[in-house]
């Protein structure tokens, strides 16, 4: 490996990334987290990466690999997105307890939740995710949806809606931008016929 | 000024020393390994043309070729390997020496 070639490999991991289904996975588990949230369950919000994280893979082999195919990254680019996915996880999990904690006990707090937009803060909190998320794969993309988190956070609060309706319009208009990626990119992307290799 | 002779120009690789087959064993560099299909998106090559180089740097045995089956699509596996690494690394340095030498 070259010591100076760290710009390419950025642009290859960035390329890696730019199909969209991670988009989409990501809209998806906002959009659920809001709908487990109206229901109210919102400790559901925990179920949600064990049921999208085992549909990863295979979502991924199905549909990406034929028309991008296949890369394995270097073990210091494998150890860099270990640490971050733990950030995210640790972030993603303590974010949700401390939403959920603050949801249920709103009116012991000594400030009117109403006023200080307690209803937006998990959308806010899954928004620095999405930040993190956009360092952990080089994508300015995920900027756009903790734009569209943090703003339908706000601005639901404001509007005074729950956090669950918070979330799922957060996530629909995630999934919109996503599904429109991931159809752009399975367009211009046909399956690899394989002839020539 | 500095002059360039014959003797401070190192010898290049010529194998190395084509445009496609630089950029394809740059792209091995950066990874642990990758297929026929995401070296073809990535390098903007035909498939004919990426076809003959990486046969070209395989029977040079830069590239470490693994031809398999997923059903009935052929894949190809590359890797770059330890000579590979050690000619594009030469060739790094042999131009960087030529280059420092040119003359402004």
């Amino acid at each position: 490996m070259l010591e100076n070639m760290n710009l390419l490999e950025r642009k290859v991991f960035q390329h890696y990334w730019d199909d969209g289904l991670l988009d989409v996975f990501a809209a998806i588990g906002v959009f659920l987290i809001g709908v487990f949230w109206l229901r109210d369950f919102p400790v559901g919000a925990a179920i949600v990466p064990p049921l999208l994280v085992p549909l990863w893979a295979p979502a991924r082999h199905r549909f990406i690999e034929p028309r991008l195919g296949l890369v394995e990254f270097a073990e210091a680019r494998d150890r860099r997105n270990r640490r971050m996915l733990k950030l995210v996880f640790y972030l993603g999990v303590g974010s949700m307890i401390l939403a959920v904690g603050l949801f249920f006990f709103r009116d012991a707090l000594p400030i009117n939740p109403t006023v200080t937009l307690i209803a937006g803060l998990p959308a806010v909190l899954l928004a620095l995710m999405a930040i993190v998320t956009s360092a952990l794969v080089n994508s300015a993309r995920f900027l756009i949806y903790a734009l569209i988190l943090a703003t339908v956070g706000v601005t639901g609060a404001l509007l005074g809606w729950s956090p669950g309706l918070i979330l799922v319009v957060a996530g629909v208009l995630m999934l919109a931008l996503a599904v429109v990626l991931l159809a752009r990119f399975i367009g211009y992307n046909p399956v690899d016929s394989g002839v020539e290799e | 000024m500095t002059l360039v002779t014959a003797s401070d120009i190192p010898e290049i690789d010529d194998l190395l020393h084509e445009p496609a087959r630089l950029r394809l064993l740059a792209l091995l560099s950066v990874v642990k390994r990758t297929d026929f299909t995401f070296l073809l998106k990535l390098s903007g090559l035909s498939r004919g043309n990426l076809s003959v180089q990486m046969t070209k740097l395989g029977d040079a045995k830069m590239v470490k070729i693994n031809k398999t089956f997923e059903g009935n699509r052929p894949r190809t596996i590359y890797q770059l390997t330890a000579r590979g690494t050690n000619a594009l690394r030469a060739y790094k340095k042999d131009m960087q020496t030529i280059l420092a030498a040119l003359p402004d």
